[in-house]
């Protein structure tokens, strides 16, 4: 959330980007709503994108080196041997960790809410609040167990079309 | 001229010194059998061997052709690794591939490479690929059959066993027919009754007259099957001979003491009977 916060205000507070742009009139995240579902995007793109690479990395290293050396003496070159041997264990190995957290970035768009983004939150509150009713946001809250399930379902099918071999 | 010969080959890890200068020479068909304490770097010279440590120091030739210090540049040493085939403590199969895969990968690498190198495009190179995969499959169903393993094939690594999949890494050396085997103590991650069976297989390749080089803890089968043993200690080839000059008289100290302390703890029945 803080990180939305910092994306969406941070330059106009700093006027690193509005200053030059005065006269024309233009901004980087002015107040239109397009702008502000950019600034929640680039949030979640560097927040996220960070997350994973660390996934990665680890997936990465947990391999042993020995399937390293075992590659190199058959004779296979650095790029098979991460293509051919070492990319589907890596792969294995974090998918249990990323469907975490597919999952969570799932229930965090609902941050996105607090800078004003129309999501799904946003909406049903909306709604709440203008006709009177509380099943609006239930609603609201059904849909995300209902995709954060069908992620579950999604992943736990891959999971175990995987699991015909252990690493 | 021997068919290996090694010269003075050293190897340190940071300040400890793990190979003094080891020599050696071995003829083709022989089997060579290293034995001694651990420690004493007897898998950091079979590493050197095969180019998974570099030495510091040293000449290592094959059939008269100098492979390391390389003669032409890097290229050389990957291409090194088709001469020695090694096979680990640890086996160190592929788990997402299945016995008969993990043997032929390596085969269709190659086959691959070939193709690369002559420059065949891409859509024509996976057609030939097609045709390549389909002999691979054939040399690799003849391996498996040849280490027992005929019904294994479709298996993956998780579901073998120890021994089974020994064997299968043992394959997989086999796979690339290198010039030298190298075996990293291939019975020690396993128990007495499945070191029986892999032992029968390594038998089996000493007498199709293989060149191999076996490290090992297993005394009796190093008298058995090898030509030449070995005894390291220190980083330094202490003693080297036929097996009945290592194991019936031992001339240095070391290696009496070493084999008398090994048959005290392993073996009711004399390593030697003379």
């Amino acid at each position: 959330m803080l990180q939305i916060f910092v994306v969406f205000y941070l330059p106009g507070l700093l006027n690193l980007f509005t200053w030059p742009m005065m006269n024309t009139g233009w901004k980087w995240f002015d107040d239109t709503i397009s702008t502000r579902f950019l600034a929640a995007l680039v949030a979640f793109i560097i927040n996220y994108a960070a997350y994973f690479s660390e996934i990665y990395r680890g997936g990465i290293e947990s391999i042993s080196k020995g399937q390293y050396e075992a590659c190199q003496v058959l004779g296979l070159t650095k790029s098979q041997t991460f293509f051919k041997v070492v990319l589907m264990q890596v792969v294995k190995r974090i998918i249990p960790p990323m469907s975490n957290e597919i999952i969570t970035l799932v229930k965090d768009t609902s941050l996105a809410n607090t800078i004003g983004v129309v999501e799904l939150m946003f909406e049903g509150k909306t709604f709440m609040l203008t006709n009177g009713l509380i099943w609006p946001i239930f609603y609201a809250g059904a849909f995300y167990l209902i995709f954060v399930g069908a992620l579950t379902l999604l992943f736990n099918w891959l999971e175990k079309k995987l699991s015909y071999y252990k690493v | 001229m021997a068919y290996l010969s090694v010269k003075d080959v050293k190897k340190s890890f940071g300040k400890t010194e793990v190979l003094k200068g080891v020599d050696l020479e071995l003829n083709k068909g022989e089997v060579l059998s290293i034995i001694g304490s651990s420690g004493n770097g007897k898998t950091t010279f079979l590493r050197c061997l095969n180019f998974l440590e570099t030495p510091d120091s040293g000449t290592i030739t094959v059939d008269g052709e100098q492979i390391f210090p390389p003669l032409s540049g890097a290229e050389k040493v990957v291409n090194s690794g088709l001469t020695f085939g090694m096979v680990f403590q640890n086996f160190n199969l592929f788990p997402q591939y299945n016995a008969l895969e993990n043997v032929t990968l390596a085969l269709n690498v190659r086959a691959e490479n070939e193709l690369k190198e002559q420059k065949v495009k891409f859509f024509a190179r996976k057609k030939l690929m097609k045709e390549k995969k389909k002999e691979n499959e054939l040399i690799g169903k003849q391996i498996l059959e040849k280490v027992g393993l005929a019904d294994k094939m479709q298996n993956y690594p998780c579901e073998l066993s120890g021994g089974q999949q020994q064997r299968v890494a043992i394959a997989r050396a086999l796979a690339l027919k290198p010039d030298i085997l190298c075996f990293d103590e291939p019975t020690s991650a396993l128990d007495p009754e499945l070191t029986g069976e892999v032992l029968k297989v390594i038998k089996n390749l000493a007498e199709d007259n293989h060149t191999m080089i076996i490290v090992t803890h297993e005394m009796e089968f190093a008298k058995n099957v090898s030509d030449k043993v070995m005894f390291m200690a220190d980083g330094v080839v202490e003693e080297i001979g036929s097996p009945d000059e290592i194991f019936c008289n031992p001339k240095s100290e070391r290696t009496k003491a070493f084999l008398s302390k090994s048959e005290e703890t392993f073996s009711e029945e004399k390593l030697c009977q003379c």
